[in-house]
C-alpha cells in the first residue's frame, strides 16, 4: 500500500470531514502559521463544488 | 491513496509534509469560480421569477388572444351571415335577370322575324316600284328624246328665221343709216370745214374712171369705188375743190375706214384734186379710234333721232 500523502488525500479528508477544518486551522494558528489556515479555508470553500463533481463522476461510472 | 481516517492523521500528515502547503495552494479554486454556484442559484431564482412573470403575461396574452378570437369569430360569423344573405339576394336577382334576359331574347327574336318579314315584303314592293320607275323612266326618256328632237328642229328653224331677219335688218339698218347720212351730208362737209357743192352719182364715178388707167386695180376695187356710199364735191374757203369719200354703216369698223381711205386716194388719183376720207354711223368700233385721232379719217356720228321713221 502506498503511504505517500498527497494533496488529493488532504482535500479528500477535509471534504469528508468538514468539522475538522476549524480545529485544524486553530492548530496552525497556535504555532503562528497563518498561511496554512488561509489555504485550508480557501480549500474548504470549494468543497461543494468538488462534491458535485465527484457525484457526477460516480454517476457516470455507474452507467 | 493513503487513508486519513482521523483528525490526528490529517494533522500529522500536514505537520510532517510542510511542502503540501504549496501544492494545496496551487489547487485553490479562483474566487470567481467559487462564486459561480451562488451566481447560478441567483440566476436560477431570477429565471424562475421571469418564468413566472412570463407565464402570467402569456396567460394574460392568451386571454386577450382568446377574447380577440372570440370577437373575430363573432364578426366572421356575422359577415358569413351577411355574405350568405347577399349571395341569396344575388342569386334571386340573377335568376330574375336571367328570366328578363330570356324574355328579351325571345322578344328580339320575334322582332327579328317581324323585321325580316317586313323587309322581304318591302323588298318585293321596292323591286316592283323600281321596275315601274324604270319603265316610266324609259317611257319619259323616249318622250324627252322626241321632245328634244322637236325642240332642236324648232331651234334650227328659229335660228334660220332669226338669221334671215338679222340679215334683212343688217341691210335695213345700213340703208337707213345711209339715207340719214345722205340727208346730213352738207352738215358732215361743214363739220370738216368744207362746203358741199353736190353729191356725185354712180354715173359720175363711172365717168371719172372711164378714160383713166385702172389696169392696176381689180374689178372688185373698181366696183367698190363706183358703188361708194357717198362721194361729195366740196370747196374750201379759198374756193379750191375737195372731194370727200364717205363710208356709212350702222356701226363703223375698220372695213369702212379702209374703203373710205382707199376711195379718197382714188379720187385724188382720178381728178388730181384733194380728197379726204370720212365714216358715218351710229356706233364706232373702238379699233378705228387711232385713225380718227390721227386725222386720217373723219368721224361723223349720226344722231339716233335722225334714224327714226317719221
Amino acid at each position: 500500500m502506498d503511504t505517500t500523502i498527497t494533496a488529493d488525500d488532504i482535500i479528500r479528508a477535509l471534504d469528508d470531514h468538514p468539522q475538522w477544518l476549524e480545529p485544524l486551522c486553530a492548530h496552525f494558528r497556535a504555532r503562528g502559521d497563518t498561511e496554512m489556515p488561509y489555504i485550508l479555508e480557501r480549500l474548504a470553500a470549494g468543497r461543494e463544488y468538488r462534491l458535485a463533481a465527484r457525484r457526477r463522476q460516480e454517476a457516470g461510472n455507474e452507467q | 491513496m493513503a487513508a486519513l481516517d482521523t483528525f490526528a492523521d490529517l494533522m500529522q500528515a500536514l505537520d510532517e509534509n510542510p511542502q503540501l502547503g504549496e501544492v494545496l495552494a496551487a489547487r485553490l479554486l479562483p474566487p470567481e469560480l467559487l462564486a459561480l454556484p451562488q451566481q447560478v442559484a441567483e440566476l436560477a431564482a431570477g429565471m424562475k421569477q421571469h418564468a413566472q412573470a412570463n407565464k402570467e403575461q402569456f396567460a394574460a396574452l392568451d386571454q386577450k388572444v382568446e377574447k380577440y378570437h372570440q370577437a373575430n369569430r363573432e364578426q366572421i360569423s356575422a359577415l358569413d351571415q351577411k355574405v350568405e344573405k347577399y349571395q341569396q339576394s344575388n342569386r334571386e336577382q340573377f335568376a330574375a335577370l336571367n328570366q328578363q334576359v330570356a324574355a328579351n331574347t325571345q322578344q328580339i327574336s320575334d322582332l327579328d322575324q317581324k323585321v325580316e318579314k317586313y323587309q322581304q315584303s318591302n323588298n318585293a314592293r321596292f323591286d316592283a316600284l323600281e321596275q315601274k320607275v324604270e319603265e316610266h323612266q324609259q317611257a319619259n326618256n323616249a318622250r324627252f328624246d322626241a321632245q328634244d328632237r322637236r325642240m332642236d328642229e324648232h331651234q334650227q328653224s328659229n335660228d334660220r328665221h332669226f338669221w334671215r331677219i338679222e340679215d334683212t335688218l343688217k341691210y335695213l339698218k345700213a340703208s337707213h343709216a345711209r339715207n340719214s347720212a345722205l340727208r346730213s351730208a352738207a352738215t358732215l362737209a361743214r363739220r370738216m370745214g368744207l362746203r358741199r357743192i353736190r353729191n356725185l352719182t354712180e354715173d359720175d364715178l363711172l365717168d371719172m374712171t372711164y378714160d383713166a388707167d385702172t389696169s392696176d386695180l381689180s374689178d372688185n376695187v373698181l366696183d367698190s369705188f363706183h358703188l361708194a356710199d357717198l362721194v361729195m364735191e366740196t370747196t374750201d374757203a379759198d374756193g379750191e375743190t375737195h372731194y370727200i369719200a364717205v363710208e356709212i354703216s350702222f356701226t363703223a369698223d375698220e372695213r369702212d375706214t379702209g374703203r373710205a381711205i382707199r376711195n379718197a386716194a382714188l379720187l385724188t388719183r382720178f381728178t388730181g384734186k384733194a380728197a379726204r376720207a370720212a365714216v358715218a354711223g351710229i356706233y364706232q368700233d373702238n379699233r378705228i379710234q387711232p385713225q380718227i385721232d390721227s386725222g386720217e379719217v373723219f368721224w361723223h356720228r349720226l344722231r339716233r333721232d335722225e334714224l327714226e321713221v317719221e
